[in-house]
This record gives C-alpha cells, sequence and structure tokens, in this order.
C-alpha cells in the first residue's frame, strides 16, 4: 500500500486491526520516510532500532487473535527530554550525550501498554530551553514548510516530524509554550494539559511548577487520542490528579448543542500585539467562530503584560537549581577526571552546557541571590498568583480565551540567535498558560507567504474536554488547502 | 546594571567556567534580561491583592510511600568511567 504515511491515528489503528495492512508495512514505510526527508529538516536525534521487531510483535498478536491495545500499531515520536528504557536520552546536550535511561517515563509506559512503538527521539532546544530548536548539540531542526525558516521550539523536532510525516503522533514538553510554538511555526496541533493531568515522572526536569508533557499531531482527533492514554494519576508524580470520573476526553459533544451559549473572550492585549498578518488572520478566524453561533467579545488581561517577566524568572530560577546535578562523572563527553579537583573538574565540564543553558543558569543564580530574591524571585510568584486569579475570573465569564500562539511568523534561521531577549518575546503569549496552570492548544489556522499561523485556545483547569471539543469544530470548518510540505 | 565582575562571582557560583569572549558577550546579554526582568518593578502589589493562593496542600498520608526499584540495565552499561563497580571521579580537597 502506497503513502501509509499519511494517516492518522485511528486510520492507522483500524488499518491494523482489519488487516487492511501490517504493522510492519506502516512503520517499514515510516523508516524509510525519516531515511529520505528526516536530512533536510534534521527532527530526529535517535531512530529506535527495535521498532519493526515491536511491529511485527503487533501483527503476531494480530493473527493469533489476541486483544491488541487502543494505540497499537502507531508510531510516536519522543522529544529527546523524555526517559526511553534502552534509548538514548540526550536532552540534545553534550552533558547527557551518552546516556541511556533504565527506566520509561509513565508517559512512555502507558503509551507501550496501549501497543504505541517509539520510533526514536527527537530534537530539541538544549535542555528545552530556547524557542527555535537553534539551540541543540544536534544541529537545528529546519521548517518543513521552508527549509531557511526556524520551526519554532523548543519541542521544534516533535512538531517539524509530524508536519513531515514523519509518525503518527509525538510528545513534546511545555514550559513556557515548547509544544504550541512549534506546533504553530508548522501548522500542526499542539496541545499543553492543565498542571497535573500528564505525569512529569522521568521528563528531565527544567521548570518543575511550569512544566507538562503534551501531545502533537496532525488532528485534535489525534491529540487527544493520546491524552486518553497519558493522563491520570500517577504515584511517582504527586501533582497528578485522579480523573476516572471526570470523562475528560470522551466524545459526547452534547456540551455543545447550545452553542449560543459558548461565550469566547479575545484577548485584546494578545491580539492587538501581533504582527499584522497575524493579526488579520485570528480576526478571520473569530468571523468562522461567529458564524457557527458562538459569541464572542473582547477582554482583557491586564496582568499580561507583566507574564514573561515573570515566567522567565521562575523559569531561570528552577532551571538553576534543576540543572546543579550535571557534572558529566557518570555520563556525557569524554572528559578524564584525573588530575582534576573537584571544584575545577565540575566547573570546566559544565562549561560545555551550550550558550542559552549556560545564560539561564546564570541569569538564575542572579535572581536567587542575596538581595535580589524578593525583588524578583518573590515578586515573580506574586504575578503568578496574580495572572492566576485574573484568568479565573476571566473564566467565570467565558468559557474559551483566544489569541495567536505566537505574535509573529516563522522568521528566518539566525536571525533572532544573538539576541536572547528578542527570542524570549516569542514566548509572550504562550507563557501565561503555564503560570496559570491552565490547558491551551494551538491550532493551524492560515498561512501568508508559504509560513504557518496558529491559533491559541486557553480554558480553566480541567475544562479539556470544552476546549478540544470547540476546537474541533473550528478545526472542520478551517479548509487550509496546503494540508503537507513539499518535501 | 550587571557587571564583568558580578558574572565572574555568578559563573563561580553557579560552576560553570566561561572563557573570556564569553564573559564580554554575556555580561550584555543578561543586562538586558535582567533589565527586561526589572519590569516586576511596576507592579504595584496594594491594590492588586488577590485571594491568594489557589494552591492545595497534600497530607503527609497522601505522599507516596519510597520503594526502591531496582535498575533493569546493568551499570556498566550506561556509566562511564567505572573502576571496580564505583564511579571514579575528580580529587576531593
Amino acid at each position: 500500500m502506497s503513502n501509509l504515511y499519511t494517516l492518522n491515528v485511528d486510520q492507522v489503528v483500524n488499518g491494523i486491526k482489519n488487516g487492511e495492512f501490517t504493522s510492519e508495512e506502516y512503520v517499514s514505510q515510516i523508516i524509510e520516510r525519516i531515511k529520505k526527508v528526516d536530512k533536510k529538516i534534521n527532527s530526529f536525534i535517535t531512530i529506535n532500532d527495535n521498532a519493526l521487531v515491536q511491529a511485527q510483535q503487533i501483527d503476531k498478536k494480530i493473527r493469533s487473535g489476541i486483544t491488541v491495545g487502543s494505540l497499537a500499531g502507531i508510531v510516536v515520536g519522543v522529544k529527546d527530554n523524555i526517559s526511553t528504557a534502552g534509548l538514548k536520552t540526550t536532552c540534545a546536550s553534550k552533558m547527557l550525550s551518552d546516556y541511556v535511561p533504565p527506566y520509561d517515563a509513565t508517559v512512555i509506559k502507558r503509551l507501550k501498554d496501549k501497543g504505541a512503538i517509539i520510533i526514536g527521539k527527537l530534537n530539541l532546544d538544549e535542555f528545552a530551553m530556547g524557542s527555535t530548536t537553534e539551540w541543540s548539540s544536534y544541529g537545528l531542526t529546519r521548517n518543513p514548510w521552508n527549509l531557511d525558516y526556524v520551526c519554532g521550539g523548543s519541542s521544534g523536532g516533535s512538531a517539524a516530524s509530524i508536519a513531515a510525516q514523519l509518525c503518527t503522533a509525538s510528545l513534546g514538553s511545555d514550559t513556557g509554550g515548547s509544544v504550541r510554538c512549534p506546533s504553530s511555526f508548522c501548522s500542526v496541533v499542539g496541545f499543553k494539559p492543565t498542571y497535573g493531568l500528564v505525569s512529569r515522572y522521568g521528563l528531565v526536569s527544567y521548570s518543575n511548577s511550569l512544566e507538562q508533557i503534551g501531545p502533537i499531531g496532525r488532528t485534535i482527533s489525534d491529540v487527544k487520542k493520546i491524552m486518553e492514554v497519558i493522563s491520570g494519576k500517577d504515584t511517582n508524580d504527586n501533582t497528578t490528579i485522579d480523573t476516572k470520573n471526570n470523562n475528560i476526553f470522551n466524545n459526547n459533544h452534547s456540551d455543545l448543542e447550545q452553542k449560543n451559549s459558548q461565550k469566547i473572550g479575545l484577548l485584546k492585549e494578545l491580539i492587538n500585539g501581533a504582527d499584522e498578518p497575524v493579526y488579520q488572520c485570528i480576526y478571520s478566524t473569530i468571523d468562522k467562530f461567529n458564524e457557527f453561533g458562538f459569541t464572542s467579545e473582547q477582554s482583557s488581561l491586564k496582568s499580561s503584560e507583566y507574564a514573561l517577566a515573570s515566567y522567565y524568572t521562575i523559569a531561570t530560577a528552577e532551571a538553576s537549581s534543576n540543572l546543579a546535578r550535571f557534572d558529566n562523572i557518570r555520563y556525557g563527553f569524554e572528559l578524564n577526571p584525573d588530575d582534576y579537583e573537584w571544584n575545577t573538574y565540575f566547573s570546566k565540564a559544565r562549561g560545555n552546557f551550550g550558550d542559552e543553558v549556560k545564560r539561564r543558569i546564570i541569569v538564575g543564580s542572579f535572581v536567587l541571590s542575596s538581595g535580589y530574591y524578593g525583588k524578583y524571585y518573590l515578586k515573580a510568584q506574586r504575578v503568578k498568583d496574580l495572572i492566576k486569579h485574573e484568568l479565573k475570573n476571566l473564566f467565570k465569564k467565558y468559557d474559551l480565551l483566544l489569541s495567536p500562539t505566537v505574535p509573529v511568523l516563522p522568521f528566518k534561521i539566525g536571525e533572532k540567535i544573538d539576541d536572547p531577549l528578542k527570542m524570549y518575546l516569542i514566548d509572550i503569549n504562550t507563557v501565561l498558560a503555564n503560570l496559570a496552570g491552565i490547558p491551551a492548544i494551538s491550532i493551524p489556522i492560515g498561512f501568508k507567504n508559504g509560513l504557518p499561523i496558529g491559533l491559541q485556545i486557553m480554558a480553566d483547569e480541567f475544562q479539556e474536554k470544552k476546549l478540544l471539543d470547540i476546537a474541533e469544530v473550528l478545526e472542520k470548518s478551517i479548509n487550509i488547502n496546503t494540508p503537507y510540505p513539499d518535501l | 546594571m550587571i557587571t564583568k565582575d558580578q558574572l565572574k562571582h555568578l559563573s563561580k557560583l553557579s560552576k560553570i567556567d566561561l572563557t573570556e569572549n564569553e564573559f564580554e558577550t554575556y555580561t550584555k546579554q543578561i543586562e538586558k534580561i535582567i533589565k527586561y526582568l526589572d519590569k516586576l518593578d511596576e507592579i504595584s502589589f496594594e491594590e492588586n491583592n488577590p485571594s491568594l493562593l489557589l494552591l492545595s496542600f497534600k497530607k503527609l498520608s497522601e505522599l507516596r510511600e519510597d520503594t526502591i526499584i531496582e535498575p533493569t540495565l546493568n551499570i556498566d552499561k550506561i556509566a562511564k568511567n567505572l573502576k571496580d563497580k564505583f564511579v571514579r571521579g575528580p580529587v576531593m580537597s
């Protein structure tokens, strides 16, 4: 069969179960496509050599009449900061260049239990710190829609591999927009769940109080299917909650029957701050929402002005603490410890972090240091509470809040790399959801000059069902004429 | 304002060796970042006093009981610089 790599989650699962094609045929086509296409975009760091064997095992089970899981045969790419037993997890850093985790992250275990095949590990900004995937020590990932442009980050490999049809779905991590930004830049669907909905056990920590693992797919339905499997209580992550009775992802759309009772707030500070093509595209999408019977009106989030400063204070502070553990002693690049004093070795080895990681650790040390802690870190925490409070009030009035995912179009590779602050400003719309711990999704809504534009939709905490259902209505109404990049 | 001397102190605290070139570049870049973070000073919390906090606290009885999980892979397969089942490190002064 030809072009199996174009299929979505349901089509792959049903096709294999119904005997239209085998899991082995599907995985073979994907591997062939990765070999052909990935040299152009560089989305993979490691390919799983056992993927084909796992596919054969699924085929064998189906032939023998053994029940297989709900995701049997789909191929999932995983951001390389999520632990995979027996498969290298480098965080795109020299410091973990040869690290092979002895255990699976909870999300990986849950996917495998349902029959998903981990096809490989995907590129990212080193330790998930960046917005373009230019900060990887394995080389940058290119945007599949235009190879001269950035693909967004930090989960750039996870988004680019979906756009390039190199896996059925992928996992990223989102600390300040790292799933949504590359999804917007690559014209795919990226979802950041409520904080506590998905276990972070096995995710290499960057900023624990903000980050969540989230799925990326070609459709909202694909993202839902992954969320159904990876979400829920995990005793290895005490921030997780039990979702058994919440029906967060069921397919009953009853909430949408009264569309005109659904109120949508348009966050004016975020929309008005966008570049002209993004702004125009957002408003033509809002018109479509209104045509569908939803009610939308301008809303305001005053504290959004301080969100980015709060985010970068908290994230760098937590990064400086979390990354203190990396000493290059057990894993990492070759640097013989003989004849070194401990601190000298430690500092020399850690000098091999990339520029962005070094900068963030140093900024984090600064905001936590004596005399500055109250001025920066404590204040940032209070702003975080204020944002959460203001958003809570907005969600009393509105079901969903809308904004551009990223206020600018994808830009050329290297354009902002020498100016960290310009790079940080890319996250200005996405950090809100991380600070407030609420769910947010980026969906593709159009193109300008061949470059994708994404819409961000946010909901109150644990309102994923409402968020995904309404996003699905919109997805069906938008007909993007160029569904896949020509690679 | 971040000076080169402050940056040297911070790099020592963070245990990260920086080259002279990096000191030059980072001083300017980090100064710009910190200046942006100073935005936090503009906000007054006297008029903005949300009903803090929305956090929930767990009881001790709700916390997981730790169990020891033996790794399924041998240490010699995942770690480098091994000698007699120990990881070799630099000298502690």
